[in-house]
């Protein structure tokens, strides 16, 4: 703007005034326009204008920010003017005004901070003046800025300012800016890091380790702390003189690895032990790290040595500790499950080496018995430290336990430490540590019961191994050993208890069972060894007068010698100092622990048992009634193993096997007396009925091991020339093979000691009761003993004064013969040598008293004491037993009629019937004049006595007996009693049979049981039988015919004969009722027979009457087909009359024929050759015939009602009829139908070109009467 | 993409809300597709006279075609879009 230019002041102010107004008004409607929503304009020109409002906000904002800023600012900011006056503040000054000395809270806008600064009379005037006189030549432009750092602490804190003055733009300055910024926080950290500079200085000044610094090739040593010469006790000079120096001092073990590693070139870290001239061993931890120089080359080596020494011994000692903690645990570890001392002992060795690292380790028992210490287990000792040791233990036996450690540390009840075993004056043995490198060893006591029992050695490599601490932990170790010992001690006394309790209840439960001595002393030896567990077991048995021991059995022991020992040697009871022979001399059990031990005593027996590894010994005397009479002998492996509590049970042991062997013993007697007896009273049955010396030898033989229950026995004859025994007589085991052995009586040869020879010299029973025991063995002998026989006797038999030879048996016990089983069989031998005698004289020997003279058969006292035999094994085998009493009916009218002689011809007759039919003459007797009796020893079933005797009656009825050319028939009568039912014994039974006969007589029956119920039952069995029996007997079965006609004539053409029972009971019994019980019974060959005579009979009767007699159709049954003698009786019937074969036809059923066509095809043909018609029943129920029909030779052929049937209810019965018909018809068969019964199916069958038929629609089956009168007669033949 | 150029006047206030409002709007409805270049009529007012521009805040739709001018905060979303010729159907 000018002047010139200018309008006038008012007229200005006016038109300003009007302008702004338009200005105003102008801004206002853009505003308007615009909504507000803009903030700038432009005109033309491009001209920005900023609107009022936004100038306004732009104008806030951009002091509203810069106030932000100053005010968020931490520093605390002040404006002054040129002058010093404060003009503005941020929030930081305001606020903080009163924690600083310079801004006191009066330092405030419009305050001269100049004045407060030079006013300032605080902790720091001279600051506050510094301070004014900064701001002042800022003020002034002297300085572009000032600044200041100052404390100011107040009661709680120590802190730092820093002031720092910025002048405002203008020359000079517009004004300044003052801040001030707490700067406490970089001030302390500043602080520390001095302090701890100036610790670490003082840290290294004192530091005893080496430090050093050397060439990198180790030539020079640059530098070496002045701690060099306390750790390696050198100077450092003779280092700087000889750098390698240092290692010349490192123990040899560790100096190749260290110079190695320290030559190495890069950074290491390793650790070595010195030896220092003194000899004190110092442990050294090293390290290095390279130099390098700017081409990265190593230069130098620096590094620290350092003397780890304490550090090393405090590790080890830990180590050590752990060691033992480690066995300890091991230890206890095996102390729960360890069972046995071996394995005790064992392990703890082994875990004390492999867990503990000992370098040996060793466990040495007392046996204080012995005054022993022995070795029992060791791990890591070498052969000669083996041998070493157990000499050393041997010289602590013997003499009072204390001279060597071991002995000490088991006599002193405490551990032994030595821990410099090396250059140890008190140690004997250096050099023998120093080759195995053991420096520290230990004895440790094992204690049971307060008696040291053992001691457990260690031996370590360390010296000083075992110092307090180890010490108490391998104290409690070996206390933990000493108790599992004892928990040991007791489990394997136990178990040996519980071993033997088992041994002892076995056998007691044996004692219970076992009724034999022999297999009781087996099985005691078994159980023995299979649950006492014992090394061997033996039985002697002893005779308390000859003081002789047999052996009575024995286990198999652990050596084939020892077994034999047991066997063959010898016991001198009356004198020996053995274990066997001194129980059996006092009859109380003798005990050795020991065997190996007692010098005094020197037997094979033992030495071969202590051999065997047998160790204890306990012989037990069997002692019945005060009489010693025999010995269990145990051997255990283990020594001392009887003791108090087992020798105890074991005496119990004895004395129940006393027990039992004495029970045995009287019922061996009783019943060894009943077999004698039994044997006894066969041969006197014998003597009485033998015919001649063989048969009397031979049964005797048998009855010796039948009855005798001899296993052998036999008979020789003497030569009396040669003095040869023969067998002549046998039985029992390999008696065959044994009677081709002879004997020899001659007293010169060694076979004549044998038993025979010398029975026959002295005239004498000779016997043997233990025929392994020795002496003479020929073959016989020794065959008997691998047989197992262990008692024999011999007794002569003689012929009048003559020894005719001998009888030998045998037994399988041992010791069986005794005097009174001795005495009977001497008696015995006299009888044989009786009835030897009598035969001899050729006297007959009256047996009358046993036989029936006439027939030859028992008698009754006979048959009564045979029947007394057969009850016994009735019983035994559980089965019963049935007596019969025959009664001959009308016997009485022959012998009246023809006369006695001709009378008991007849009854030696009937008696070889008998006695046929029994199959053995035994079994029959005669008791009275027309009284035979039998006996069935074994029933099975009480079946078979019905159909014994259905069998045995039928069979006699039709049995002929020829007498002087004529021929009788006879009957019986039976009276049964069956055994046990009927009576207890032979005399009751007898009687009740004839009881049961004489009801039968009175009855009419054939026969009858003594109890009605059993008549009953087995009558119901068979009463259909009987009554079929009895119809045919009494002609009670008839004929029926059925007519057959001819189809197209209408004419009769034959007849089917029809068997009907007319029972006179009950009225007609339909065939399908009997004819299977017929056949069952085998009657229908009778039956069928009858059948077939009467067809044959009728028809010629109708021929002969001059009736026009059809062929007869006779039904033949499977069972007559496959007759062989059919075929006989069909020719026989025939035979009767040359027209007899045009009147038969034979219907047999098709499945019949099919069973076995070519069979029946034979007899067939041979049937048809007779001229007898043959016609095929039931045709069509075995459809596979039709194939075979053209093979079978038959003429007619029945078609089965069935079909006839089916034939009128569908097309398919029809079909097949027709093709039934057309078939037989081509191969030239007549068809016949049967069961017609409508004219429909006549008429039908008729249309099918069908033949014959049969049936109700004619005429059901008639009596024979009824068909001759009704289609016979009314057309006579012609 | 779509392309816009704001004229504001510094940082007046119906300017930062057009900015607001802009970025508002292209972050719902054309996230990821467009472009906003930010002219201070103040710092460059040759360059605003030359584009035709007399007010702030104006927003120019450069692309796509054809080019629009909106003056104002932008306030009126639906507005916005209708004059922008963006269906907020279409986008």
């Amino acid at each position: 703007m000018t002047l010139a230019e200018s309008p006038s002041p008012v007229d200005a102010i006016d038109e300003i005034a009007t302008l702004i107004e338009a200005l105003h008004v102008s801004e206002r409607r853009l505003e308007e326009l615009t909504g507000g929503e803009v903030d700038t304009v432009a005109d033309r020109t491009g001209r920005t204008f900023l609107l009022r409002r936004a100038q306004e906000q732009v104008r806030l904002s951009e002091a509203g920010k810069q106030a932000a800023i100053l005010n968020a600012l931490p520093a605390h900011i002040a404006l002054l003017d040129p002058r010093g006056v404060i003009l503005s503040v941020n929030q930081a000054w305001r606020r903080f005004g009163d924690t600083n000395a310079l801004q006191s809270p009066d330092c405030a806008i419009s305050m001269n901070y100049l004045e407060v600064c030079d006013l300032a009379s605080g902790d720091y005037p001279a600051e506050a003046r510094q301070v004014a006189n900064g701001i002042r030549s800022v003020l002034r432009g002297d300085v572009k800025n000032f600044s200041l750092e100052y404390p100011c602490h107040s009661a709680t804190e120590q802190r730092w300012f820093l002031m720092a003055v910025t002048p405002l733009p203008g020359n000079p300055p517009t004004g300044a800016v003052v801040m001030h910024v707490n700067v406490t926080a970089e001030r302390q950290t500043e602080e520390s890091l001095r302090v701890s500079e100036s610790r670490f200085r003082q840290m290294a000044e004192h530091i005893q380790d080496v430090f050093f610094l050397c060439e990198a090739d180790g030539s020079r040593m640059l530098y070496v702390s002045q701690a060099y010469e306390e750790i390696w006790l050198r100077r450092c000079e003779s280092l700087y003189a000889n750098p390698q120096s240092w290692s010349d001092a490192i123990h040899p073990d560790d100096r190749p690895a260290a110079q190695e590693k320290a030559m190495s070139g890069g950074k290491f870290k390793q650790e070595f032990r010195i030896v220092r001239p003194d000899g004190s061993i110092r442990w050294i931890e090293s390290k290095g790290y390279p130099v390098h120089d700017d081409a990265g080359r190593i230069v130098r080596i620096a590094g620290i040595a350092k003397d780890i020494t304490a550090h090393k011994l405090a590790q080890d000692r830990i180590a050590y500790l752990n060691r033992v903690y480690v066995m300890l645990s091991g230890i206890n570890g095996l102390l729960v499950h360890v069972r046995s001392r071996d394995e005790l002992y064992n392990d703890a060795c082994r875990i004390a080496v492999e867990g503990g690292g000992f370098r040996m380790a060793w466990i040495a028992s007392v046996d204080r018995k012995r005054m022993k210490i022995e070795l029992v287990a060791s791990v890591g000792l070498d052969a000669t430290a083996m041998t070493a040791l157990k000499a050393r233990l041997s010289l602590s036996g013997g003499t009072p336990l204390g001279r060597s450690r071991a002995a000490r540390a088991i006599a002193e009840k405490k551990a032994i430490v030595t821990n410099h075993l090396i250059g140890n004056p008190d140690v004997s043995l250096g050099h023998f540590y120093e080759e195995r490198n053991i420096h520290s060893m230990i004895m440790l006591p094992l204690i049971v019961a307060n008696e040291g029992v053992g001691t457990l050695a260690l031996y370590a490599r360390e010296d000083e191994f075992f110092r307090e601490e180890e010490l108490k932990l391998l104290t409690e170790l070996a206390g933990d050993i000493s108790f599992a010992l004892e928990h040991i001690g007791k489990e394997e006394k136990i178990a040996r208890l519980s071993r033997i309790t088992a041994f002892t209840s076995e056998i007691n439960s044996l004692i219970v069972r076992i009724r034999g001595r022999q297999e009781l002393f087996d099985e005691v030896c078994r159980v023995a060894i299979e649950h006492g567990r014992f090394g061997t077991a033996w039985i002697g048995i002893f005779d308390s007068v000859t003081l002789a021991v047999t052996s009575a059995t024995w286990t198999d022991g652990p050596t084939k010698r020892l077994v034999m020992t047991l066997d063959n040697e010898q016991t001198d009871v009356a004198n020996g100092s053995g274990v066997v022979a001194r129980a059996l001399r006092t009859g109380r059990p003798v005990v050795e622990n020991d065997l190996a031990s007692d010098p005094l005593v020197k037997s094979v027996r033992r030495a071969e048992a202590v051999g065997a590894g047998l160790r204890s010994l306990i012989a037990l005397p069997f002692v019945i009634e005060g009489l010693v009479v025999g010995h269990l002998s145990l051997y255990s492996t283990e020594l001392d193993f009887f003791d108090g509590s087992e020798v105890r049970l074991l005496t119990e042991l004895a004395a129940n096997i006393s027990f039992a062997l004495d029970h045995i013993g009287k019922e061996e007697k009783i019943a060894r007396l009943s077999r004698i007896r039994a044997f006894m009273s066969n041969i006197n049955t014998l003597i009485v009925r033998a015919d001649n010396r063989n048969e009397l030898f031979e049964e005797a033989c048998r009855v010796a091991v039948e009855h005798g229950k001899f296993g052998i026995a036999w008979i020789g004859a003497l030569d009396h020339e040669t003095l040869i025994v023969t067998p002549i007589a046998w039985a029992g085991d390999e008696a065959e093979a044994l009677s081709k052995v002879k004997s020899s009586a001659r007293e010169d040869l060694p076979a004549g000691k044998g038993a025979v020879g010398r029975a026959i010299h002295a005239r004498h029973v000779v016997f043997n009761n233990g025929l392994h025991a020795g002496g003479y063995q020929g073959p016989r002998l020794t065959k008997a003993l691998q047989l197992g026989y262990r008692s024999q006797i011999t007794l002569p038999l003689f012929n009048g004064e003559a020894i005719f030879g001998t009888l030998s048996l045998y037994a399988r016990e041992s010791g069986f013969f005794n005097e009174d089983e001795i005495k009977l069989l001497v008696e015995l031998a006299g009888d044989l040598s009786f009835a030897l005698d009598r035969f001899d004289k050729k006297e007959k020997l009256d047996y009358l008293a046993y036989y029936d003279v006439l027939t030859g058969l028992s008698n009754r006292s006979l048959f009564l004491e045979r029947v007394t035999q057969y009850m016994q094994s009735a019983v035994s085998g559980g089965h019963p037993l049935a007596l019969f009493l025959i009664d001959l009916e009308r016997f009485r009218n022959i012998n009246d009629s023809l006369g006695r002689p001709a009378g008991d011809a007849m009854l030696k007759l009937v008696a070889a019937w008998l006695v046929r039919n029994a199959g053995d003459a035994k079994l029959v007797a005669r008791l009275g004049a027309d009284h035979f009796a039998a006996v069935m020893p074994v029933v099975q079933q009480e079946g078979d006595v019905a159909r014994l005797l259905e069998k045995t009656v039928t069979a006699f009825l039709g049995h002929p007996f020829r007498l002087e050319d004529s021929v009788y028939r006879l009957a019986l009568k039976i009276g049964v009693a069956l055994f046990p039912d009927d009576g207890a014994d032979a005399d009751t039974l007898l009687r009740n049979a004839e009881a049961a006969l004489k009801r039968a007589k009175a009855r009419g029956e054939r026969y009858l049981f003594y109890t009605q119920k059993m008549t009953d039952t087995l009558a119901g069995k068979l009463s259909l039988e009987n009554q079929l029996r009895q119809a045919l007997d009494n002609e009670e079965f008839v004929l029926h015919y059925q007519p057959k006609v001819n189809l197209a004539s209408g004419k009769l053409v034959g007849a089917e004969a029809l068997i009907r029972w007319n029972d006179p009971r009950t009225g007609l019994v339909p065939p399908g009722r009997f004819i299977p019980i017929l056949e069952e019974t085998g009657l229908i060959y009778e039956v069928g027979r009858w059948a077939l005579r009467k067809a044959i009979a009728d028809y010629l009767h109708w021929h002969a009457a001059g009736l026009p007699a059809p062929r007869i159709a006779v039904n033949m049954s499977p069972l007559q087909l496959r007759n062989r003698g059919f075929i006989d009786d069909i020719k026989q019937v025939i035979d009767i009359d040359t027209q007899a074969a045009a009147g038969l036809e034979l219907e047999i059923t098709e499945s019949l024929i099919m069973e076995d066509v070519k069979h029946s095809i034979t007899s067939l043909q041979s049937i048809r050759d007779m001229g007898i018609c043959i016609a095929i029943d039931d045709f069509g129920t075995g459809f596979s015939s039709l194939s075979y029909l053209s093979k079978l030779p038959v003429d007619v052929l029945k078609i089965d009602r069935s079909f006839v049937v089916d034939m009128m209810t569908g097309p398919e019965g029809l079909a097949l009829v027709s093709t039934i018909i057309n078939l037989a018809h081509s191969l030239k068969i007549k068809v016949v139908a049967e069961g017609v019964e409508t004219e429909e199916q006549s008429r039908l069958l008729r249309l099918l070109s069908c033949d014959e038929f049969q049936g109700f629609l004619f005429s059901k089956p008639v009596p024979r009467e009824t068909f001759e009168a009704r289609f016979l007669a009314s057309t006579p033949a012609g | 993409m779509f392309r816009f150029r704001l004229y504001v006047a510094d940082e007046t206030y119906n300017s930062m809300q057009a900015l607001a409002n802009l970025t508002a709007l292209c972050r719902e409805h054309m996230a990821n597709r467009h472009e906003i270049e930010i002219l201070d009529v103040l710092l460059e007012p040759k360059r605003a006279l030359a584009d035709g521009i007399f007010m702030t805040p104006t927003l120019v739709k450069l692309a796509p075609h054809p080019v629009r001018r909106i003056v104002g905060t932008l306030s009126q979303t639906q507005l916005v879009l209708q004059a922008l010729g963006i269906e907020a159907s279409n986008v």
